[in-house]
């Protein structure tokens, strides 16, 4: 019986979502991605928490029309404040190109940025670069939004797959990816928050993190 | 310059000094490289039976794992399992500072100067700190190769038998040392016959002296190759393996570059946005250096034959080496001390070129800060890049995320409860197996197979390493992905019970939250 309530109040709630989903008028996330440097996940890497090598194009996000990115331009924090390359500015500058010059290094280990997008907002999408000129594995990617910009209070965490819960935000039941210039896209599923933080540990590749450009879509 | 007297044996002292300070600093930081893997864990078997066979397919000579023995012991290391890191890289380190040390031996010929700009760029270069931080034969091959030429040139300077006997030694032990070594004789022959044509005076050798280091050379050479008279085949398998070497030479699969590697190497790489490494400033004073060295007419008591033959020895050693398909990058290091030496005649002559204050100035301050240039790359070079594919001598450097994965692994198996058979299964293709012997050589109960199916029947390991072209579902097992090198990784299968006796540990210990 309370099996059969449950269900019945998943379906209720699915339900709803769609009809308010449908109500908000839906449109096709429009990205701009910078050019290919290398072919994606190579088709001979494998892991089962690793995601396969996609056949085709990634699927479209359905998203509400008058969605757009917020972050660009916009203020940049980080816990390393004297990045080793680049400046933290290049997290939203627009430059979403992989090679030379493109990309902030942080020091190594578990680092964060966080864009303040001015206000609060509905957000629908993240799109994380972090390199994409080889294939890597950024490590232990965290993605969380909150109105509290030292995230202490109202954090809604979109994106984990720290699968050994080793950065303490609890284990992450999301997959590893290998960075490409497609970039990572995040549904954010309609949360509001003012900032944006993106957590990282090192990468296959190195102790240290990379970001070439993070975009945040919402309205 | 000349007219300053400078005080030769001091000032390489000091510089040996700080170049042994910089080659020992933090010299177990970067991740073994599957190379020195091999070396170390064929070290450790030495050290174990004291058996040393010569292996024509591969491996090169005994003088490595010879040498470091002393060390070993001295160390108290007695077995692989306790052979460490730094006691192995020692070996390369000692024998760099030691070739910048007998530097000073070559002051009469080159000039107290030259010698003295040579060690500095010898004691900074990016390239030879790294390399002297990495235990394979190079360094050592370098030093017994600048070893004869320094006692051979001390030998016809004062014509006595004993630098005769020191040149044959260490030609000897070249050969004991790599069978690359060939390229250096090729050098040296080279710079002889052109320096005898070149020169109504040339260098007095005499056959006696000459058969005297002939036989020194050989001695040495057989008595290693043959682990001391136990192995008769060694010095017959030497010959035989450079058939080996030379098919490889040709067809080295990734190993292969075009003829300019190693001076696009030296002069100018920038990868992926990373920072720029160049030594552009030694192959430009060397090409000074190379240039008075024919051109120069007074050479102020200097020996202008040994200037030449040098000249001539690194551009047949570059010119060998850039036309061999197989490259990697540590090969250069013979014709790079060659390029320092002659970039230390470069610094002179351009400082002798004029008189002036102004000008002698400007040659200071170039020095200066190229000598500036050199330790800030020196510090991105073995401190910060150690192991990145952006520095151009981590060549398919083993990655930090490998060290990860060997720390899961000992971690996991610590789980094991008493008596619950600790196994590690290696399941890979040889290639992506180095350098997992080395970083589990303390681990009682390890095992490598060439194939899933090859798995003891009944057996759960506690953990399974797989290759990416040998990997396969394990039931019951979690699994994570790590990288070996630059697009080269490994699963690591992790048996369920021992994931969740990990993970409940960790979730008890950390803080929850940002």
């Amino acid at each position: 019986m309370k099996k059969m309530v449950m269900t019945m109040a998943v379906a209720v709630a699915s339900a709803a979502m769609m009809v308010h989903a449908e109500g908000q008028d839906m449109e096709k996330l429009k990205l701009d991605l910078p050019k290919a440097l290398f072919a994606g996940t190579p088709a001979t890497l494998k892991s089962a928490n690793l995601e396969p090598a996609r056949q085709g194009p990634r699927p479209d996000l359905m998203v509400p029309k008058g969605v757009a990115n917020l972050s660009k331009g916009k203020t940049v924090t980080a816990s390393d404040a004297m990045p080793v390359i680049g400046d933290k500015a290049m997290v939203t500058d627009g430059d979403k190109d992989g090679a030379d010059g493109s990309y902030v290094e942080f020091g190594p280990g578990k680092q964060w940025v966080q864009i303040d997008l001015g206000k609060s907002a509905s957000l629908y999408a993240i799109l994380i670069w972090h390199f994409h000129s080889q294939a890597r594995v950024y490590r232990d990617i965290v993605v969380q939004v909150s109105d509290d910009p030292d995230f202490i209070t109202g954090i809604k965490t979109v994106f984990n797959n720290d699968h050994d819960n080793s950065s303490g935000f609890g284990a992450g039941k999301d997959k590893e990816y290998v960075d490409s210039y497609e970039g990572k896209l995040i549904d954010a599923k309609g949360v509001t928050g003012r900032y944006v933080r993106c957590y990282s540990n090192g990468s296959s590749s190195g102790d240290v993190n990379h970001y070439v450009e993070v975009e945040v879509f919402g309205k | 310059m000349a007219s300053i007297k400078l005080p030769v044996f001091p000032l390489l002292l000091v510089i040996g000094i700080m170049a042994l300070g910089l080659r020992c600093w933090q010299l177990d930081r970067r991740p073994m490289h599957h190379d020195e893997a091999n070396q170390a864990v064929r070290t450790g078997g030495v050290l174990e039976t004291g058996v040393y066979r010569y292996d024509l397919e591969d491996h090169h000579g005994p003088t490595l794992y010879y040498l470091t023995l002393p060390l070993a012991w001295l160390s108290h290391q007695r077995d692989l399992a306790h052979l460490s890191v730094t006691t192995v890289r020692l070996v390369p380190v000692l024998f760099g500072v030691a070739l910048i040390l007998s530097l000073g031996l070559l002051s009469r010929g080159l000039g107290r100067g030259t010698v003295l700009c040579a060690a500095a760029f010898t004691a900074l270069s990016p390239a030879v700190v790294y390399y002297n931080r990495f235990y394979i034969q190079e360094s050592v091959l370098v030093f017994f190769t600048f070893g004869a030429i320094i006692a051979g040139w001390r030998h016809v300077r004062t014509e006595g038998t004993a630098w005769a006997l020191v040149a044959g030694a260490c030609l000897g032990l070249m050969y004991a040392t790599k069978e690359t070594c060939v390229i250096a004789y090729a050098g040296m022959l080279a710079g002889i016959l052109v320096v005898h044509r070149h020169h109504d005076d040339p260098w007095p050798i005499r056959r006696r002296h000459m058969l005297n280091g002939v036989a020194m050379a050989a001695a040495f050479a057989v008595t290693l190759l043959c682990s001391f008279f136990t192995n008769p085949a060694g010095p017959v398998d030497s010959v035989l393996s450079f058939g080996v070497y030379l098919n490889r030479a040709g067809t080295g699969g990734a190993q292969v570059h075009p003829w300019y590697y190693y001076f696009q190497n030296m002069i100018f790489v920038r990868h992926a946005g990373g920072p720029v490494w160049s030594e552009g400033l030694i192959v430009g004073l060397a090409l000074v250096g190379g240039v008075a060295a024919w051109r120069r007419r007074d050479f102020g008591g200097l020996d202008e034959r040994l200037l030449r033959f040098l000249t001539v020895f690194t551009v047949v050693v570059a010119v060998l080496y850039s036309l061999i398909p197989y490259k990697t990058p540590w090969l250069m290091l013979t014709f790079h001390q060659g390029l320092i030496l002659l970039a230390g005649f470069g610094v002179v002559t351009l400082w002798r070129a004029r008189a002036s204050w102004s000008w002698r100035l400007g040659v200071a301050g170039v020095l200066v800060a190229g000598l500036m240039h050199y330790s800030v790359q020196l510090w991105r070079t073995n401190f910060r890049y150690e192991s990145d594919p952006r520095n151009p001598y981590a060549y398919v450097q083993t990655s930090r995320d490998f060290l990860k994965l060997v720390d899961r692994i000992v971690t996991m198996t610590a789980l094991v409860p008493a008596g619950g058979g600790a196994v590690v299964a290696v399941v890979t293709n040889p290639h992506d197996a180095w350098p997992l012997p080395w970083y589990l050589r303390k681990l009682p109960d390890v095992g490598y197979w060439a194939d899933a199916s090859s798995l003891p029947v009944g057996v759960k390991p506690a953990v399974i390493v797989t290759s990416m072209d040998k990997d396969q579902p394990f039931d019951g097992y979690e699994t994570e992905l790590y990288q070996l090198r630059p697009d080269v990784f490994l699963n690591l299968h992790v048996r369920g019970d021992l994931w969740r006796k990990f993970m409940e540990k960790r979730e008890g210990s950390l803080p929850v939250g940002p």
